[in-house]
């Protein structure tokens, strides 16, 4: 168990490097920042100038290779745009897209339990007919429109809720919802279909003979067997989550992470989209890696070595 | 005789697929007396098993209904039994146990949690003393180290082992009827003779009636007092174990006993009934097994025979004996 959490640590590093690689080169496809550092009227020995300061008037390659090596030795380097480590500039709009990213996983689980479980039990009936349809729409709904929507129904319309920004409750709950949505609509569907193959098994027909109430039957012997699927696309939509958390805290000016990744990119501020990207690649990392321990404590069959 | 524990009347358990009446059991009688061991024997698609499972009341629902008939178990109807009241006979005094030991014990639970699950359900009893009484069953029914086995899961067992466990679970609450349907039919032939020894030491010990389903006529040689011969959804001989192997009436169960590879004789080819069970949607209007039957006249083609006694105890349904 050790050497395979060991294994997959050293496996994750290859993977936040290829990550850090992607995300050096696609950065400089942007443009030139020092076009937009400078005013429009500089001479090209300014423009010069600051290029070297930056260290972008050596080759991509010699560029690349100092990105590396600073990378391994924890240097993420500086924001050009304010002058300060990208590393605590993120950390310090990290809790508020973690904040976010969780209310939505808990909305989109609170709601998609029991819409999948009941939907599987009345396979077929009408509820199961309505939940199935609401389903379809949430998934074919991109999360920036389901975000415009709600705001022009519940801030401009109703005047409930605020467009925008973070403080209580009442700002976290249209925007956890928006990004929420997909991931809802995907479990209910996921644990409906794996529930409905769960309560045709063999044991599933033991756990009858047995005389056992439907209570059991369904919450303990079939839901934890149909568990398995729901966890593992919990993991991979994890990273879904956190892209969709872009496009939200955009919409809902909601002072996280995306928010900022969208800023410098626009700025150019390379160091800074670099390390956001290769941050977040790391918690989407982990958190598979939670998942796939998760699997041994759900499945005994499952082991590793 | 004693009154049965077990009496079913006229049973007929149809499904519905794909528009068409499925007529899987169709019109079954059967009695089991106390402590008797009564093989229900057959090919495949003859309706045993659906007939067990119209006891249990564990037919696949939406599809399948219980359209006509009476079970009565101790003298009740066990169809007029609401859900509530079926499910506190199922596993206490009747239990029933299934072909695959591989595909019927969950994955996910222990076996000492799957043991004494039936236990808690059924007696008022407290945990630790349903776990005490899990390792018991288990030592019973033959199972080494059942100290260690309670807290393993059943893919760390052999498939005699898990239908060992299934056979201790299904006997936990000491139930008057156990119904195994091909309890042995998975499992190699070394383990298959220890299983049928275990069921009769079940019988022998806690006086309990078997239905035991079978395709196997060395099975029911091994374990039967009383055989029931079913074909297409009815049954077409009944009678006590030595009646069906020394005095075979029906032309289906002597074709079923032709069938049968013995040791003395090594013939070339083994025999088997040609042809095969007509569909259950579509069964002929008279007898369902003249297709396949070498005595077969025109009369068998016109009209269904009906099940008659033909000595005291043995019935057949065919008119030509
Ligand atoms: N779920 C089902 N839906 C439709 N038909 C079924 C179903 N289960 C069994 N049957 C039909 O019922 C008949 C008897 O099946 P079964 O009792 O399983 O036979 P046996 O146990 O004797 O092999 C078969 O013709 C089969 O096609
Ligand atoms: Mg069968």
């Amino acid at each position: 168990m050790f050497s395979y959490i060991l294994r997959r640590c050293i496996y994750a590093i290859f993977v936040l490097l290829g990550v850090a690689t992607v995300a050096f080169f696609i950065a400089r496809l942007t443009g030139d920042p020092v076009a937009i550092m400078l005013p429009p009227d500089a001479t090209v020995e300014q423009m010069n100038h600051l290029r070297a300061q930056l260290g972008m008037d050596k080759p991509l390659v010699v560029q690349y290779g100092m990105f590396i090596w600073d990378l391994v030795h924890f240097n993420m380097g500086e924001s050009i745009r304010y002058g300060e480590p990208t590393l605590s500039l993120i950390t310090e709009r990290l809790p508020a897209t973690l904040e976010l990213a969780g209310a939505s996983l808990i909305i989109a689980l609170i709601v998609a339990i029991p819409a999948g479980i009941i939907s599987a039990i009345k396979r077929g009936t009408w509820f199961d007919r309505l939940v199935m349809s609401v389903v379809l729409i949430g998934q074919s709904m991109p999360v920036f429109w389901v975000g415009i929507l709600l705001i022009l129904l519940f801030s401009v319309t109703w005047r409930l809720l605020p467009t925008g920004g973070i403080g209580g409750w009442e700002h976290l709950i249209m925007p956890a919802f928006a990004l929420g949505l997909h991931m809802m609509a995907l479990i209910t569907r996921l644990l409906r279909s794996s529930l409905i193959e769960a309560l045709s098994s063999d044991y599933i027909r033991t756990a009858r003979a047995k005389g056992l109430f439907p209570r059991k039957v369904i919450g303990k012997h079939a839901l934890r067997n149909s568990l398995l699927p729901v966890v593992t696309i919990v993991g991979l939509q994890i990273g879904a989550l956190l892209g969709g958390s872009v496009v939200t805290e955009v919409v809902f000016a909601w002072p996280g992470v995306g928010q900022m990744i969208i800023q410098a990119i626009n700025n150019r501020d390379f160091a800074l989209v670099q390390t956001a990207i290769i941050l977040l690649a790391g918690i989407f990392v982990i958190i598979n890696l939670i998942v796939d321990l998760l699997y041994v404590v759900i499945d005994p069959r499952i082991q590793y070595k | 005789m004693s009154e049965p524990l077990l009496s079913i009347r006229n049973l007929k358990t149809y499904f519905s697929r794909k528009g068409k009446e499925v007529r899987a059991v169709d019109g079954i009688d059967l009695d089991v007396f106390p402590g008797q061991i009564v093989c229900i024997v057959g090919e495949s698609g003859s309706g045993k098993s659906i007939t067990s499972l119209s006891v249990m009341q564990l037919i696949p629902k939406p599809a399948g209904k219980i359209v006509d008939g009476e079970i009565l178990f101790e003298g009740t109807d066990l169809l007029k039994l609401n859900e509530r009241q079926i499910s506190d006979i199922r596993g206490n005094e009747i239990s029933m146990i299934f072909q695959e030991p591989m595909t019927s014990l969950n994955p996910v639970l222990t076996i000492g949690d799957q043991i004494s699950e039936v236990l808690l359900r059924h007696r008022s009893i407290t945990k630790r003393k349903a776990l005490e009484r899990a390792v018991e069953m288990l030592q019973f029914v033959g199972v080494p180290r059942a100290n260690e086995i309670i807290k393993e899961y059943p893919h760390q067992l052999s498939g005699g082992l898990r239908q060992r466990v299934m056979i201790a679970m299904a006997m936990a609450c000491e139930p008057k009827l156990l119904i195994a349907d091909e309890p042995t039919t998975a499992l190699d032939v070394t383990i298959q003779a220890q299983v049928l020894e275990l069921m009769k030491k079940m019988r022998d010990q806690f006086n309990s009636s078997i239905v035991m389903i079978t395709h196997d006529l060395g099975v029911v040689a091994e374990i039967a007092d009383h055989v029931v011969v079913m074909y297409a959804g009815q049954v077409v001989e009944s009678a006590d174990a030595d009646s069906i192997f020394e005095d075979t009436l029906h032309p289906y169960t002597q074709a079923l006993l032709a069938s049968i590879p013995s040791i003395e004789e090594t013939k070339d080819v083994l025999y088997s009934i040609p042809g095969t069970v007509p569909d259950a949607s579509d069964f002929p209007i008279g007898c369902r097994f003249a297709g396949r039957c070498e005595k077969v006249q025109s009369s068998c083609l016109e009209k269904m025979p009906e099940l008659r006694v033909v000595k005291p105890g043995h019935f057949v349904r065919c008119d030509l004996v």
